[in-house]
């Protein structure tokens, strides 16, 4: 009876590993990838090719073995640009994996660079294809370039040690000088769903031609940069923002935390220019219904700044001088502001500001009124009254200009 | 598994052969009684019989010579001749026999020496330790205190080194081990019940509890079940622990061990008892909650923020040595899309023209840490030095050199390795590192989720152990609020609150009179 029970006992305790090891060994680990067999895509560019087709182009990371010795952060990998050509984004993708020894990784693609060509009347196509994937990201960050979105994967970096490094360097301090915003893949979902707001997104270039200039070893070398904007409505590219229109839109979307503007010198301080430094603005943008159910947009921007350079002999800086100053500097960003509005929403109608947003979220039933027609003479109709506000805060280190006692004026 | 603390049975007395076999009267003659004794003790070259006489009565000595201290036995050798050379009126009638016994107990103090009857525990006497004079005629045996006490002096434990706090450890010595306790806590509530395990061995075991703090069914419990030991040999407290268990199989360490005196008095202060074992310096003390392995001793000499602070860093060393390489091998191998970019670059750089899968490799290189750590703990201290460094070089330098395994994951090993010896308590620091392998293979082969279940399973199990009774996991489930200020952070000792630990048989309602410090007539059975 005893080792009956015993032997049952250890049955029972013998199927424990047995099934633990059928259970390990015929699963396997299905769904892992050793990470040296992952071909990491960071960056893809999509250009138009003939007939309609798509361009695919894919930056992949060829990372330096550890044991090569790898001497700083510059060195540690190389990049590969792929190119395929297919009918739809999804055959460019598996034509580009015929080439490849690895299998392609897409989790880590977080730039998509899209030609002029494709941004005007396939982005809201190939939507579809980044979001049925489940590999990408939903914080794909999406540019638009006026040249060849293959050309702009195939510039080297320059300080950083991948491209998708040197971009995201860029748009972080993009961040601070207010020079453009970017979008990212969520905000084109959002308004393939509610078509409340139109996106502006960064440009990208080659900065060949320009006129920056970046020399590497002595020799002369090209880099990419943003700048400027392009204007999407509903999800197709419609025209440019230069780099101030970009940021009379960011005016009014309270998104300027730095930059820098100049102006010529007040009259009677003599030749010269003085410069300010944004340190902080607020904004906000308020629908202001009428009993005629009317609407118009009141906007009101709070701009602080400080003085950054001053290069007029005989400026005043008393209070009164600066007071005239902010009114100078309010003038200047009332322009900007209105030159944006010109061109966005009365030219390309453009809902870049954000109005349909705000009555939206005040009246969401005059909006389910209003939003058919809004992209076609509905925003370019609407009454924006603006009203800036100007203060000049700080002038640095110094106060009065350093040359202003010996100067000959 | 909850009904034996109800059973209130009377504490066991000071059965001291209860293993033994019947009891054998001295035989009348004692030529008798001497071939009895020889019989048993025959070819035990060091059983020492040496005749005697005391007036006219012949006597033997017996005693073993390897165990006796020789200063006492010379001081009764001493003794006895001296009650030989007296002046004795010679007498031939029959009080004769009886007289120079007499005299024999009136001649040593009763402290060194006591009658016994019964043979066998003349026998078990002799192998105490203690010398035992036969003579003929005499109604009972006498045992004479000769037991040697040599042995390892009171030291500096190795196991659990502080830097602030007393540098005593237990020793061998049975006696030594309580006299150390006993310095401790000088009140008579500190109850010490002594007994005999293992019919082979016949290991002195004491077990000890402050009444009145301790709670009465956990006494009644560990005695309970101590008395249910039936082993033939007891050579280390292990042998106890083992038998003591509420769960046999589970590798957690289910008794608190130390080597240090004011860590088990400590514990008895907190209503434990603990379980001396002789001949070895390693105490018990149940029940033991998990939390307590992950507290130092030193935590309560230190400051109350450092203290806490120094807690906290052992609880990540556990997380690290549980699931840092389960957690570096399933990031790799199946969620790479949770790695940074640059990290992602820079590991799939090492990984580049590497022969083995990354989980092979893991395992390779535990394995080897596990044979480096062993070998070195064997070896003589000069030597495993040596091993150390080898083993480092090894795994560090050659095998990343000769592109078998990625610098990451020697990193990574390092690490674990360097975490594991965070923590204070060595058999809970072995199941850690034994854990981290199961847990390695559910990483590498089902990513997170297999971390994740294996977590589940592990603390399943930890929530349905039981320690002598009380739950495992007491302080954190079931929550006590009290016990907290002794676990998420560390109370300064002005404001710590007592919280007593209580079998979970025990009903709240019941647990009433218990709670107060007062001695309770009959309630401990201390008679």
């Amino acid at each position: 009876m005893i080792a009956n029970a015993w032997a049952r006992r250890m049955r029972r305790l013998a199927s424990l590993p047995c099934g633990l090891a059928i259970l390990l060994l015929t699963s396997g680990c299905w769904s892992s990838t050793e990470i040296s067999d992952l071909a990491i895509i960071t960056m893809i560019g999509i250009d138009a090719a003939e007939n309609g087709n798509f361009r695919l182009s894919a930056l992949i990371i060829r990372p330096l073995g550890g044991n090569q010795q790898a001497v700083s952060a510059q060195q540690s990998s190389t990049t590969v640009v792929a190119e395929a050509e297919g009918a739809n984004l999804f055959d460019a993708m598996r034509k580009l994996s015929f080439m490849m020894s690895k299998r392609l990784y897409w989790s880590h693609l977080d730039i998509i660079v899209m030609s002029e060509s494709i941004a005007r009347s396939k982005l809201a196509p190939s939507l579809d294809f980044f979001n049925r994937q489940h590999q990408f990201r939903k914080n794909i960050v999406m540019l638009v370039t006026r040249s060849s979105a293959a050309d702009i994967l195939k510039t080297s970096s320059q300080l950083e040690g991948s491209l998708g490094a040197e971009i995201h360097g860029q748009i972080r301090n993009s961040r601070l000088a207010a020079n453009t915003m970017i979008t990212d893949l969520n905000d084109f979902n959002r308004s393939l769903l509610q078509a409340t707001t139109d996106h502006i997104t960064g440009e990208i270039s080659v900065t060949k031609g320009q006129k920056l200039a970046l020399t590497v070893n002595q020799k002369r070398a090209s880099m990419v940069y943003i700048r400027g904007a392009a204007v999407f409505r509903e999800n197709q590219l419609v025209g440019w923002l230069d780099r101030e229109q970009t940021r009379g839109v960011l005016w009014l979307r309270g998104k300027v935390h730095g930059g820098i503007a100049y102006t010529p010198c007040p009259s009677g301080s003599g030749e010269g220019k003085i410069s300010y430094e944004y340190t902080r603005e607020t904004a906000s943008v308020r629908p202001i219904f009428q009993d005629s159910g009317d609407v118009r947009i009141e906007a009101k921007v709070h701009v602080e700044g400080g003085i950054g350079e001053v290069t007029c002999p005989g400026i005043d800086l008393s209070s009164d001088g600066i007071r005239r100053l902010n009114d100078q500097l309010k003038q200047d960003v009332t322009e900007e502001i209105e030159s944006a509005l010109r061109l966005a929403k009365d030219e390309l109608q453009a809902d870049v500001f954000g109005f349909g947003q705000a009555i939206y979220r005040a009246n969401p039933k005059l909006w389910a009124k209003l939003a058919p027609s809004w992209h076609s003479g509905g925003l370019r109709e609407l009454v924006v009254e603006l009203s800036v506000d100007a203060d000049i805060r700080r002038s640095g280190l110094m106060h009065e200009p350093v040359y202003e006692r010996g100067a000959p004026s | 598994m909850a009904t034996w603390t109800k059973r209130k049975s009377a504490l066991p007395s000071q059965e001291h052969d209860r293993n033994n076999k019947e009891r054998v009267p001295l035989f009348d003659r004692i030529e008798e009684t001497l071939d009895y004794v020889k019989e048993t003790f025959s070819d035990c070259d060091d059983l020492t019989i040496r005749p005697v006489t005391i007036g006219k009565a012949p006597g033997y000595l017996l005693y073993m010579n390897v165990i006796v201290n020789d200063s006492l036995l010379n001081g009764i050798e001493e003794r006895l001749s001296e009650l030989r050379h007296s002046p004795d009126p010679e007498r031939t009638d029959e009080s004769a026999t009886a007289q120079p016994f007499d005299r024999l107990q009136a001649a040593f103090p009763l402290s060194q020496a006591t009658e016994e009857d019964d043979l066998n525990q003349v026998i078990d006497a002799i192998l105490y330790g203690m010398t035992v004079l036969l003579l003929d005629g005499a109604p009972h045996a006498l045992r004479f205190q000769t037991v040697s006490s040599d042995g390892r002096g009171v030291d500096e434990p190795v196991t659990e080194q502080v830097v602030r706090g007393p540098r005593e450890g237990f020793v061998e010595q049975l006696n030594t081990n309580v006299m150390l306790i006993r310095r401790r806590i000088r009140s008579p509530d500190l109850k010490a019940r002594f007994q005999v395990l293992g019919s082979m061995t016949r290991t002195g075991v004491a077990v000890l509890y402050v009444q009145g703090i301790a709670d009465d069914a956990i006494v009644h419990e560990i005695h309970d079940r101590l008395r249910k030991i039936e082993l033939e040999s007891v050579l280390e407290s292990n042998y106890i622990e083992q038998c003591l268990q509420d769960a046999k199989w589970s590798p957690f360490p289910q008794l608190y061990t130390s080597e240090r005196p004011d860590r088990i008095c400590a514990g008895l202060l907190e209503g434990k008892v603990a379980i001396v074992t002789e001949g070895t310096p390693f105490v018990l003390l149940a029940p033991a909650l998990f939390v307590e392995f992950l507290h130092s001793n030193e935590d309560y000499y230190d400051g109350s923020l450092p203290s806490t602070f120094i807690r906290w860093v052992r609880t990540l060393g556990l997380l690290i040595s549980c699931f840092l390489p389960a957690f570096y091998v399933a990031i790799t191998t199946i969620h790479q899309d949770l790695l940074q970019t640059p990290l992602l670059i820079r590991i799939s750089g090492f990984r580049e023209d590497l022969p083995y899968p990354i989980l092979i490799e893991a395992l390779f290189m535990q394995l080897i840490f596990e044979l480096v750590r062993e070998a070195g703990l064997r070896m003589p201290k000069a030597i495993g030095n040596a091993v150390t460094i080898v083993g480092t070089l090894v795994i560090g330098q050659a095998a990343v050199q000769a592109g078998l395994v990625g610098a990451l994951m020697v990193i990574v090993v390092a690490v674990t390795a360097l975490t594991t010896f965070v923590l204070p308590n060595y058999a809970f620091m072995q199941v850690v590192r034994i854990i981290s392998f199961p847990m390695l293979l559910l990483g590498g082969m089902f990513g997170f989720m297999g971390i994740i279940v294996g977590l589940m399973f592990v603390l399943a199990h930890l929530c349905s152990l039981r320690s002598v009774g009380v739950p495992y996991l007491t302080p954190l489930s079931p929550a006590r609020r009290t016990g907290w200020a002794d676990v998420f952070w560390q109370s300064p000792w002005w404001a710590k609150q007592t919280s007593k630990l209580k079998s979970d048989s025990e009903q709240p309602a019941s647990a009433g009179p218990s709670d107060t410090r007062q001695p309770q007539p009959g309630g401990g059975g201390s008679s």
